[in-house]
């Protein structure tokens, strides 16, 4: 199901990076900073597309994740600590945490399973808020860049950059190694998966660490870039909502389709309801209707059906949809 | 003496977390929707109330059967209008799109009723009633009586009506249900809007004795997840008993570990039950 890239599609994703690495010479500030959070949330949601799309463990943690990886990064360089060994740091105890984590949370499943991570994220934020260690409910201050806006604007995009191609690339990788397909198996039948051989607690465990390194590492440049964190701000469900909305937009369990669904969101809304910052949360909820009712499957399955239905069917292939599953 | 009024305090509290979790359980059980609109039918049910008080000094404990049966009826709608056409997809698709009317539907609460928390404060407010050297608030006593006998309402309609047998019915076999008659779609619907109209009325309550905000609804949100995790699904007991259980812990925990930490408890208390015995305390098995 997950066939190598053709030469083509590695030339378009070198092109894609390309683009993007050069992106900061032609655009205004303003421009890289949005590009900055649409590649924040698309770290998200292909991080989460390891536990949540691949292995079809629906994960609320990737909110956790993150913040944890903000505040390690906020407190080792109030430390004195270099900010990207702190991303380093982060992203490992971020790994420890899944780990230790993962061996009860993987045990359950479905609903039980989603309303643990959602405990674990929630846990962590009352955890931030009485920690003397993490400032409390006042937040923490971080060190301030030095250079003007043009540098610190380039160095947290490359930063963000950086980590969402290494997010990509791992994803890519997983899906064409036996790890990726043992995860398939899971998500589709988790008993016939153990019994054909898969060890299913240890795919588990590996993809809901591999999901919690990114938010981790992008959590800590989060921290760096906003120079001041608060629990609310960090450990915020919301986060784990975009993810999961964005993967779902471009195709639950493929490799580009959380990336593009990211794009698509993050771009469009900023033009669609730029001007309402007040209500982003209440379109978000609109599109998180939509894409539920009319294009489940993603993106991607829309635009492979049209390609060969032609755009004609596209009326039928919605309805088609929503009429699948009611009662 | 402390602790007898602890105690007290735990188990009045317990019984309003109970109520609150009872129609988030239902739902869950019969249709395997992790109902995340649950806080923001309680968040809007206490506003019925706050406003019919507000604006026509309705008493708080008269306006509950308004705030229930318009709850009622948005819940119908939602499910028949939203939630039925995706039902049988992976539970987690039901999850999404509640999670997305949340979100639409508090930011526009934000906009509308602002985010100030709002209490109602009826002129019987700061009574209590001396008991044994206690003091025990009348409100929340109040709201304890009723809280509790409203739940005890809704499992004799389950286990004596028609509607809610056809209920458990299909909780128990879809389609056996089906053949023997039962239209899911309207079943589903009536479902949901009892949900939502139990959600509502616990609002209502919540509102005299606590207070609400439209930012309140993901707090008792999350002590449906627990108290339902707790508890287990499937029966009243286990509602009541995930209630009392979060309660003591919180009011316990509060006076040893200080307040700040009283939220974090349930959570602990949340994966500790998942990781002993993830079908809950009282949960009985094929009820998940």
């Amino acid at each position: 199901m997950f066939r190598p890239w053709s030469h083509i599609q590695w030339f378009a994703m070198g092109a894609g990076v390309l683009a993007l690495i050069l992106l900061p010479s032609f655009v205004e500030n303003d421009e890289i900073r949005k590009w900055m959070d649409i590649l924040m949330v698309a770290i998200l949601a292909v991080s989460w597309n390891f536990i949540g799309g691949l292995t079809g463990y629906p994960s609320f943690a990737s909110a956790a994740f993150f913040g944890l990886g903000a505040y390690t990064t906020a407190i080792l360089m109030n430390a004195g600590f270099n900010f990207f060994i702190t991303l380093g740091i982060g992203a490992c105890l971020g790994a420890l945490v899944a780990l230790a984590l993962g061996v009860p949370i993987l045990r359950l499943r479905g609903h039980y399973f989603a309303i643990a991570t959602f405990g674990v994220a929630e846990f962590f934020r009352e955890l931030a808020d009485n920690l003397r260690i993490t400032g409390g409910g006042d937040g923490i201050n971080l060190p301030q860049i030095t250079g003007g806006p043009d540098y610190f604007t380039r160095f947290f995009y490359f930063s963000m950059l950086g980590v969402a191609v290494l997010a990509i690339l791992t994803q890519y990788f997983v899906t064409r190694h036996r790890l990726g397909y043992g995860l398939v198996a899971i998500r589709e039948n988790e008993d016939a998966a153990a019994m054909t051989g898969v060890d299913t607690t240890k795919y588990k465990i590996i993809a809901f660490v591999l999901s919690s390194i990114f938010p981790a590492m992008g959590g800590g440049v989060y921290a760096y870039r906003a120079a001041f964190l608060e629990p609310i701000d960090v450990f915020d469900v919301l986060f784990s909502i975009k993810a999961i909305v964005m993967s779902m937009l471009g195709g639950v369990g493929t490799v580009m389709g959380p990336l593009v669904g990211a794009l698509m969101m993050e771009y469009l809304s900023d033009y669609l309801w730029g001007a309402f910052t007040e209500f982003h949360s209440a379109f978000l909820g609109i599109i998180i209707v939509l894409v539920v009712l009319f294009i489940p499957r993603g993106l991607m399955a829309v635009s492979q059906e049209v390609k060969s239905r032609g755009w004609v069917s596209l009326g039928v292939i919605l309805k088609s949809n929503i009429q699948r599953f009611r009662v | 003496m402390v602790y007898a009024q602890i105690l007290i305090n735990s188990i009045l509290l317990g019984g309003i977390y109970a109520c609150i979790a009872v129609g988030f359980s239902l739902v869950w059980g019969v249709m395997n929707i992790l109902n995340i609109m649950h806080g923001t039918f309680l968040m809007l049910g206490g506003y019925v109330t706050f406003w019919m008080f507000k604006l026509y000094g309705v008493d708080p404990f008269l306006s509950l059967p308004v705030s229930a049966v318009s709850m009622f009826c948005a819940g119908y709608v939602v499910q028949r209008g939203l939630i039925n056409k995706i039902v049988r997809a992976p539970m987690f698709m039901s999850l999404i799109l509640t999670f997305g009317l949340q979100l639409l539907v508090v930011r526009l609460a934000i906009y509308f009723f602002t985010g100030d928390f709002r209490s109602v404060q009826p002129s019987y407010a700061g009574f209590s009633i001396p008991f044994m050297g206690l003091s025990i608030p009348f409100v929340r006593i109040s709201i304890f009586v009723l809280g509790v006998l409203l739940t005890s309402i809704l499992f004799w309609f389950m286990g004596h009506t028609r509607t809610g047998r056809a209920i458990r019915a299909t909780r128990m076999d879809l389609d056996s249900a089906q053949l023997m008659g039962v239209d899911i779609g309207r079943i589903y619907a009536i479902t949901y809007g009892i949900g939502a109209a139990a959600a509502a009325t616990s609002g209502s309550l919540v509102s005299v004795g606590f207070a609400i905000s439209p930012v309140s609804d993901v707090e008792f949100l999350s002590k449906s997840f627990i108290i339902c995790t707790i508890g287990g699904l499937g029966n009243i007991t286990g509602a009541l008993a995930g209630g009392l259980i979060l309660g003591l812990a919180e009011n316990f925990g509060a006076l040893y570990l200080g307040p700040g930490l009283q939220n974090a408890i349930g959570y602990v208390l949340l994966i500790l039950v998942l990781f002993i015995k993830p079908s809950g305390l009282l949960g009985r098995k094929g009820f998940e």
